[in-house]
């Protein structure tokens, strides 16, 4: 906890929460913009809005995601590299794995709490747009969960690129790779999709398009919580590995 | 001078691996265009144009803009780190030196980056043995949209590197301008911003956007913009003081 509260400490007026804020609200304006186009035009969009919303939030989540998280991870620990601050840690007695695992903890929490806030805009907008039917709370808590869950794997491999390089263009690079990989993967088959972590995202969309009597409908579709929960123990192995070659490694 | 800032670039440049980055997103960028257009022939039937929409989608949209703005990046952060400010500030260069250098340095990465890209398409383009005759002077035109587009970005992704003592943050801003652009150069409003202009510059939004492009008034709006976040980033290297780690 006390490493916690220094790695907050350390990103005191740097304003990493409002970037990763601002990305995510970028996110948000462009989802209820493209809920609103699509309800406007009417059809299955309009029929069933809540259905549509997270379809769109899944989707979207997949290219803004991994992008996000790799910049949160390039500020938090690119605040080491800057400052060539190493050495002076581990004399001052602070393992290289707790430091490895309080920048971990610090994005997460920086992002859970802005997706949090992205969540509550999305439900405050259905009932100011008067959606129709109940509010699907348990739809809303499933996709920000595996979100979550993802997040781990995708802020895994994140952290250890931007611990392990002091050129954060290669974190930066596996973030866009992963960001193109989360939004273009729902091309793709799922057996090729589903090879990547970042490929998970779209798995929340909770409903699918299918023709049915020649018109276009969505289906709702179950959450895969077996994949998700592979995910997220393939982030926590991701992580350990990580953890553990980043503390092997020489300063 | 100009000559001599623009051969520290590129030594701050040499073994950075950047071109690594932009040689595997290009080749990525050509790749899933070649497998989307092998599974939708029957639709896409202006063979090398077809071909061109498909490969050139997600590296207009997104992949050169992001690029090019990790290269502007990269640019900056040597002087972001420790004093080099002060370094930078002190030797006797004159300041507008140090930023053509940098600008020059991000233009000739960028060129190179368009070549590559053009020879990927064109040898992606031969394996499906087109009987069109390869259309060398729409080539031509593509090459030289992407690239002038693609330097109205580094003017724009230049400032703010310079500006946000950070890696990360420009790039991530450029994540809002791909999405802006793409939003842009979808309704047809491409004078906008510079990633419009890159965009449809490209023609990678649909088909009809190929030569629909005025060619006057693409180059025109590319020069201005770079001309506008060249004058800005100028204005702020002269006149705003320098801050150091």
């Amino acid at each position: 906890m006390q490493y916690l509260g220094l790695e907050f400490y350390k990103l005191k007026r740097r304003h990493v929460f409002l970037t990763v804020l601002a990305l995510f609200l970028a996110e948000t304006f462009f989802i209820l913009y493209s809920a609103y186009r699509s309800a406007a035009r009417g059809g299955t969009a309009a029929d069933l809005p809540w259905e549509n919303l997270l379809m769109q939030i899944a989707l979207l989540n997949g290219l803004f995601c991994p992008f996000t998280l790799a910049v949160a991870a390039s500020r938090v620990c690119d605040v080491e590299h800057k400052g060539d601050t190493w050495k002076l840690l581990s004399c001052c007695s602070e393992r290289m794995s707790s430091l490895y695992s309080a920048k971990f903890a610090c994005c997460m929490i920086l992002t859970a709490a802005a997706q949090a806030i992205q969540y509550f805009l999305y439900a405050g907008y259905g009932f100011a747009a008067k959606y129709p039917g109940a509010f699907p709370a348990e739809k809303f808590l499933a996709s920000y969960a595996g979100t979550m869950l993802i997040n781990v794997g995708v802020l895994a491999v994140q952290e250890f690129f931007s611990m392990a390089v002091a050129n954060q263009s290669a974190a930066l690079v596996a973030g866009l790779f992963g960001s193109f990989l989360g939004f273009a993967g729902a091309l793709f088959p799922d057996s090729v999709r589903r090879i990547f972590i970042w490929g998970y995202y779209t798995e929340l969309a909770q409903a699918r398009t299918v023709e049915i009597n020649g018109k276009w409908t969505l289906a709702p579709v179950a959450v895969n919580w077996e994949f998700l929960a592979g995910v997220f123990i393939a982030g926590l192995l991701i992580y350990g590995i990580g953890k553990h070659r980043f503390a092997q490694k020489e300063l | 001078m100009l000559k001599n800032t623009f051969a520290a670039e590129r030594l701050k440049l040499k073994g950075s691996l950047i071109w690594l980055a932009f040689f595997f997103l290009s080749a990525f960028s050509v790749f899933l265009g070649a497998v989307n257009f092998s599974y939708n022939q029957e639709m896409l039937t202006h063979q090398w144009q077809s071909f061109w929409t498909q490969v050139s989608l997600f590296y207009g949209n997104l992949f050169l803009p992001i690029l090019i703005a990790i290269a502007c990046a990269y640019e900056w952060r040597l002087e972001h780190t420790g004093r080099n400010w002060n370094a930078l500030m002190t030797v006797p260069v004159p300041r507008r030196d140090i930023y053509w250098g940098k600008f020059a340095a991000v233009a000739v990465f960028s060129l190179l980056a368009q070549i590559l890209f053009l020879a990927l398409y064109f040898c992606a383009g031969r394996i499906f043995r087109f009987s069109d005759p390869f259309p060398a002077s729409d080539a031509a035109r593509w090459f030289f949209c992407a690239w002038l587009g693609s330097l109205a970005v580094a003017a724009m992704q230049l400032l703010f590197s310079m500006v946000i003592r950070s890696f990360a943050v420009p790039i991530g801003l450029e994540l809002l301008f791909c999405i802006l652009g793409f939003g842009l150069a979808a309704k047809g409003k491409w004078q906008f911003s510079p990633n419009s202009l890159l965009i449809a510059g490209l023609g990678s939004v649909n088909q009809d956007a190929l030569g629909a492009v005025g060619m006057g008034t693409f180059v025109l709006i590319c020069f201005l913009f770079i001309f506008l976040f060249c004058l800005l980033s100028l204005f702020f290297l002269r006149k705003r003081d320098i801050r150091t780690e």
